[in-house]
Formats: structure tokens, sequence, C-alpha cells
């Protein structure tokens, strides 16, 4: 199994383990998830009055853990409304704590709603507004009720590390709404829907995988490990800590 | 019976001269990739039907000049396909697996096509339908591929 060294000892790379895509960036599938059941629970009444033939039942009838390209659009079939989440530009790396880096990273959320006969299109700006509010709400307090995890309520989505996003910072930073073709030369179809970009940060490199090899996250280093803290317990079990012992191998 | 669907058995059988000749280096199908796991990123499954003219030949194959993809806003490499003769009875490609309409949620719809070189996977960008005996799509390419 690859490992690599680092400075508490040889470590396995999380990522090595994952046979999935949802292993590999739980945050983002979770994000997602989380925005799509907040907007489909405080919006399936509204949108249950105002009647769109052209587009689906329900306010998230698909969702992606990718951004809207054109060739996406062009080429799948898609029932709309669409919810879009993906990361967004260059992310910064920089150290979180001993043996821990961070990453800040900007984050798109877009929800499509699709194309509508005209009348409608006038008629969902105010829902285009309601959605950046949920979302703006769902960021700050970190979860929404509807998204549960093992069929109960997850207060802190965002922040929670092992079932969560794991990020230790996020904020809704800008938003916009609008319309946009996704055809070449810009004619119709017209899709109308809004955009709205999370700034966050996560934890990011080498995690034990193993609680009883290595029982501290970097985040437990920062909370107990001060200068002159040995005699408390992460520290502690920090220095009993063997380095160069392959960990992975009791596994 | 109308006379267009007497004349579209003939106008296939013309439209497949070409390819009788070995005029036509190009196979094209459309191709259906299947999300199996309700999303992108799970269990896939390819499936592929060829779009023929008459004696199983391809259609017409061409590029699209300059002055058409400039207008169309279209890459370099888009293609052309067709003519193709609107279906007759059981035989032809028909309008919803053109459009994609019998696919479910997160399934795409695309094009292959093949020349000696190699075969490419195209996006459909244009479907122009409005003629009763044939059809044309204009195609951009998007990658390659080994299969």
């Amino acid at each position: 199994m690859p490992t690599f060294n680092r400075r508490v000892g040889l470590t396995e790379l999380s990522p090595t383990s994952a046979t999935t895509l949802e292993e590999l960036d739980p945050a983002k599938y979770r994000l997602r998830d989380l925005i799509a059941a907040a907007i489909n629970h405080e919006f399936t009444p509204i949108w249950e009055r105002l009647i769109l033939p052209a587009v689906g039942p329900s306010p998230v009838m698909s969702k992606f853990a990718c951004a809207a390209e054109k060739e996406l659009i062009q080429s799948t079939k898609i029932e709309w409304p669409a919810l879009f989440v993906h990361r967004h530009g260059e992310p910064q790396f920089s150290q979180f704590s001993l043996g821990r880096r961070q990453r800040r990273q900007n984050w798109n959320v877009e929800w499509i709603i699709g194309p509508m006969e005209p009348g409608d299109a006038a008629s969902v700006d105010a829902l285009l507004t309601g959605v950046m509010n949920l979302v703006d709400q769902v960021v700050m307090t970190g979860g929404h009720p509807e998204y549960q995890v093992h069929g109960t309520f997850q207060r802190q989505t965002l922040f929670e590390v092992t079932e969560g996003c794991g990020f230790t910072e996020a904020r809704v930073t800008n938003a916009a709404q609008g319309s946009a073709s996704f055809n070449d030369d810009g004619s119709p179809p017209i899709y109308h829907g809004c955009r709205i970009t999370i700034d966050a940060t996560e934890l990011s490199g080498p995690r034990v995988t193993s609680a009883n090899a290595y029982p501290h996250t970097g985040a437990d280093f920062r909370m107990t490990g001060d200068d002159e803290g040995d005699d408390q317990e992460g520290v502690e079990d920090f220095d009993v800590f063997e380095p160069f012992v392959d960990i992975t191998s009791d596994f | 019976m109308s006379l267009a669907d007497d004349l579209k058995p003939l106008l296939r059988e013309i439209r497949g001269i070409p390819g009788e000749l070995g005029l036509r280096q190009r196979r094209v199908f459309l191709r259906n990739r299947l999300w199996l796991g309700g999303g992108f990123g799970g269990d896939s499954s390819v499936t592929e039907v060829e779009i023929v003219e008459g004696s199983g030949h391809p259609p017409k194959v061409r590029e699209l000049g300059d002055e058409r993809l400039a207008l169309g806003g279209l890459s370099q490499g888009s293609l052309e396909v067709g003519p193709i003769t609107t279906p007759h009875g059981a035989v032809g490609i028909t309008a919803a697996q053109l459009k994609g309409s019998n696919l479910d949620q997160y399934d795409t719809l695309t094009l292959r096509i093949t020349d000696p070189l190699g075969s490419a996977i195209y996006n459909v960008k244009r479907l122009t339908m409005d003629r009763s005996m044939h059809w044309k799509i204009v195609a951009s390419p998007v990658a390659e591929v080994t299969t």
C-alpha cells in the first residue's frame, strides 16, 4: 500500500483506499446533497403554486457535482431544474497545524431552472433571490434539518469532519442571478438561474485512517498542543509516537 | 402510403451508392452512455447504433467551411452528417433516437465518428429536421476514443 513520510512518521495517504468518487472528494458530494435537500424542502410549496409546465415538479430535479458546462448540457438528458456544485478557481494550500495542511477554495453553487415560457421567466425572479438567501443561511448555520445522516439531523454538516464536508470556515461571498444560453452561438433556449460563490477552508493532506494507530487529527493538535503543553494529552501522545513505523502494516 | 413514403426507400438506396463505390471513409454511430448508478461517476454502459443509408453504407459526412464555423460559433473540425434519409417503417434512425428523448435522466447522447485514422466523440450541435425526406446533423469534436 502506498505510504509517504511526513513529520509525524509514515501515514497512509487517504485517497489510496478510495473506490468511489465520493470517497475522493466527500465534501463536494455532501455539499451538493445538503443544498439540494434544503432547496427542495424550503421551496416545494411555492414551486407547486407557481406551476411551471416546462420544468419538473420539484425545485431540484437533477443534481451534479460538476460545473454546468456547455458540452455537458448539450449532450446529457437533464431534468430541470438542476443543481450544480463544484470547486471553482485555484485553491490556496497552507499549513494548518503540525502534520496537517489546509486548503482554501471557492465553490460555485449553480441552480438552473431551465428554459421556460416567457411569462414564467419573469415570475421566478423572486425565487432566484430566495434560493440565494437560503444558501447563504445554510452556509451560515452549517446545515439543514432536511439533510440527514443515518436518519438523524446533522446540525453542522459543513463543519462535521467524519460525515460532513470537513470545512473549518465557510461563507457566501458572492451571488448573481440571470439567464444564459448553452448554445455555441448564444441562441435559445435561454436558461434562468443563479450562482452562489462560497469561500471555504478545509483540512487537506494525509489523515491517519485508524484512531488506534494515532488518535489525534490535526484539529486536536491545534486545540491541545501549545508550546509548553507537554503534560497535555495530545502532546503526550505525539511524543510517544514512533516515527518511521509503518502504521499501515497493522491493518 | 404517400408519395414520400414511396420515395424514401429509393432515396435511401441512392444515398448508399457513394458508399458502394468506396467513397465514404467515415462511419457514424449514435452513441448513448447510460449511467447505471443514477448519476455520473459510477458504472456505465455504452450502446451504439450506426447511422446508415442503402445497403448499410455510411451517410455523407463533410467538414464545415470557415464561414459556417464562424457564423455558427462552431469549433474547428465540426462536421455535417447527412442527408440522412428519414425513417420509413422500421428502417432508419428515428427522431426520438436523434434527440435522445428515449433516454433516462443523466444519460448522454453523442456521435462517434470513425475514419481510417481513428475514432472520436462528437457533440451534436444542431439537428435540421424540417425536411420530410432527410435530416442533417452538425456535430463538433469532443475527444478521441479508442473504441
